[in-house]
């Protein structure tokens, strides 16, 4: 399911599956996700908790524990340069520049005994060594809408809104040309939330950098992105411009998300919702991961692995057996 | 609360804690008292001027020993030796302790099984008897004394260290400035390990009182140098007089009870401040 950019792509990733194995457990955490995310877009990954998207951010900057995870399958590319093997210090290459990455809960992501100028600081002089680092810190908390006195603070000072303003300084201090946003907004309040996107969609602007906005919220998506990879249980499963695939979902699972999101009525009265539980990660899957709670199964779902297939305008694809051609030609 | 820094959290947190700051103070009396003790001495603290085995009271205060030398003076001169050994033998165990256990626990792995090991390896060792074999064969001095503390204390330093820099390890922050792409040296040196410095002091404070002990029993065993006064030494000599003439040995026992007393009290403090579950952090 590669994206409908095709040159300039800062970030290609393609069919990569990583699992994680402690205690003689093997957790096959993505299985099957490819994406891309062409220089100066934003992209966003929904799914729910557990689906795999915040273990994909972290794989592009190699922030997963060597020890117990690891890629099996497929392939990461960044600005061109694959990064699949890489180990160790290899990655200082690609980590802050040309990809940052801001964080959920940016009070547990900020040390606690340095001041926030020095943090911001740290990054400038890694990526920025032509710069005077204070001034250039003092021009990134102009930048994010800080008062510069921010910088003398500890983050225990600082409100939830500020503190992600600050690990967006820190990210942009790296001068980015990907930022990956995992959740950013998640543990604020709805009135920051919206503060903290609306600053996000001006430096886009501003800067021209590309955007993976990962969220389990289709408004934020929706507001904020140009393509969209809808994820479940480590797969992509479907993909293409935000609006055509939120108002035209082609995949069972889009589906009912996209209706739970709505706080959609059944003819019942209940609030519309996806039966059952999300499968167990331990093996990988041989077929749709969403069978089981699909209501739209056929024969077809129990034999065979649909592949990901276009289902609409705009590059809309879905990995579903519903717009596969073949499915199409039996009928 | 607005909070100034770290530093100040820390002072103010000291001060709720009144065996602590006491503590504190005596310490900072006792290192006023070794700079500037000997200096303001009416007369060489050495000299044998009074009457030997005068008791205390009048002009010679604490009394004076065999020699005639005054005790009070002595106590002053023996500060800066206890004080010495104390904070260097502390200095270096937290220096070699940190250090060891830091790279041990960040790392991983291999260096971590060979360090540990190594570190096991002397901690196995009975100390006492190992640092009376040492300064008996060596000969006695203060170098060799402060070098046996470190030796044989650095791993309990340095097992600390380890646990706490796994802990901060994997702390979510770390991730962050590991995405920043900043060198893991510096992730080291940088963020972890000021993280996780806090009990490693509180344990360092421990080892003065320690180190301070150790010191005092080799010199009470009569291994150090007459050449030098310590407590110990003080302690050594008084013994041989217990019944005749007690102040000899009751002040310097009493002295290094209170200073070894005053770091136990401060390490407790700093501990109880300094942990990662203490509420002020």
């Amino acid at each position: 399911m590669t994206g409908a950019a095709g040159g300039g792509a800062i970030l290609e990733v393609h069919a990569l599956h990583v699992t994680y194995e402690s205690a003689g457990r093997t957790v096959h955490a993505v299985q099957d996700a490819s994406l891309s995310v062409a220089e100066g877009e934003a992209v966003g990954i929904a799914g729910e908790s557990g689906c795999g998207k915040s273990t994909l951010a972290r794989v592009l900057l190699g922030l997963v524990p060597a020890r117990i995870a690891q890629i099996r399958n497929g392939r990461i590319a960044i600005g061109g340069v694959d990064v699949t093997g890489f180990a160790g210090r290899d990655w200082e290459r690609v980590r802050g520049q040309p990809v940052a990455i801001v964080f959920q809960d940016p009070l547990s992501f900020l040390n606690p005994v340095m001041r926030v100028g020095d943090q911001i600081g740290e990054a400038v002089r890694r990526h920025d060594p032509a710069a005077t680092v204070p001034a250039r810190s003092a021009e990134l908390v102009d930048l994010v809408r800080l008062p510069r006195s921010a910088l003398r603070r500890y983050p225990h000072e600082l409100s939830g809104g500020m503190r992600q303003r600050v690990m967006l300084a820190m990210a942009l201090g790296c001068r980015p040309r990907l930022l990956v946003a995992d959740e950013p907004t998640t543990a604020l309040d709805a009135t920051t939330e919206a503060e903290i996107l609306t600053l996000l969609r001006e430096l886009r602007r501003e800067l021209g950098m590309a955007m993976l906005l990962i969220s389990h919220d289709l408004g934020v998506l929706r507001w904020n992105c140009d393509r969209i990879y809808i994820m479940y249980a480590g797969h992509t499963v479907e993909s293409g411009a935000t609006a055509e695939v939120l108002s035209h979902p082609a995949h069972p699972y889009t589906r009912g998300l996209a209706a739970a999101a709505r706080l959609a009525r059944l003819p019942d009265g209940h609030f519309a919702m996806i039966g059952g539980d999300v499968p167990r990660l331990e093996r990988p899957a041989r077929l749709c991961p969403f069978l089981s709670r699909c209501d739209a199964a056929m024969a077809r779902c129990h034999e065979a692995m649909p592949p990901a297939s276009p289902a609409g305008a705009n590059g809309h694809r879905a990995r579903c057996w519903l717009v596969a051609p073949a499915h199409r030609e039996a009928i | 609360m607005r909070r100034r820094s770290a530093a100040w959290n820390w002072l103010a947190g000291l001060a709720q804690r009144p065996a602590g700051i006491g503590s504190a103070l005596f310490i900072l009396l006792l290192l006023v008292v070794a700079l500037l003790g000997p200096a303001v001495l009416p007369r060489h603290p050495l000299a044998l001027t009074d009457q030997p085995m005068l008791p205390p009271g009048g002009a010679s205060f604490l009394g004076t020993d065999d020699l005639g030398r005054s005790v009070v003076a002595e106590l002053i001169l023996g500060v800066r030796v206890s004080l010495a050994v104390g904070i260097v033998a502390a200095l270096a165990t937290t220096v070699v302790g940190l250090l060891v256990g830091a790279i041990a626990g960040y790392v991983g792995g291999l260096i971590d099984t060979v360090l540990m090991r190594i570190a096991e390896f002397f901690q196995v060792m009975p100390t006492f008897i190992l640092a009376v074999a040492i300064v008996a064969l060596a000969g006695p001095g203060l170098t060799r004394v402060i070098a046996v503390i470190a030796l044989l204390s650095w791993p309990q330093t340095a097992r600390l260290a380890r646990a706490e820099v796994l802990r901060v390890g994997q702390l979510d922050f770390i991730a962050a400035v590991r995405s920043l792409g900043i060198p893991e040296w510096r992730i080291l040196f940088g963020e972890v390990i000021p993280n996780a410095i806090g009990p490693v002091i509180a344990l360092g404070m421990l080892i003065v009182g320690y180190a301070i002990l150790l010191e005092a029993s080799l010199g009470y065993l009569g291994l150090s140098s007459p050449a030098i006064v310590s407590w110990g030494r003080m302690l050594s000599v008084g013994q041989r007089y217990l019944f005749s003439a007690w102040w000899l040995s009751v002040f310097p026992g009493l002295a290094i009870l209170a200073t070894v007393l005053a770091f136990n009290l401060l390490g407790d403090a700093l501990a109880d401040l300094l942990s990662p579950r203490s509420a002020t952090r």
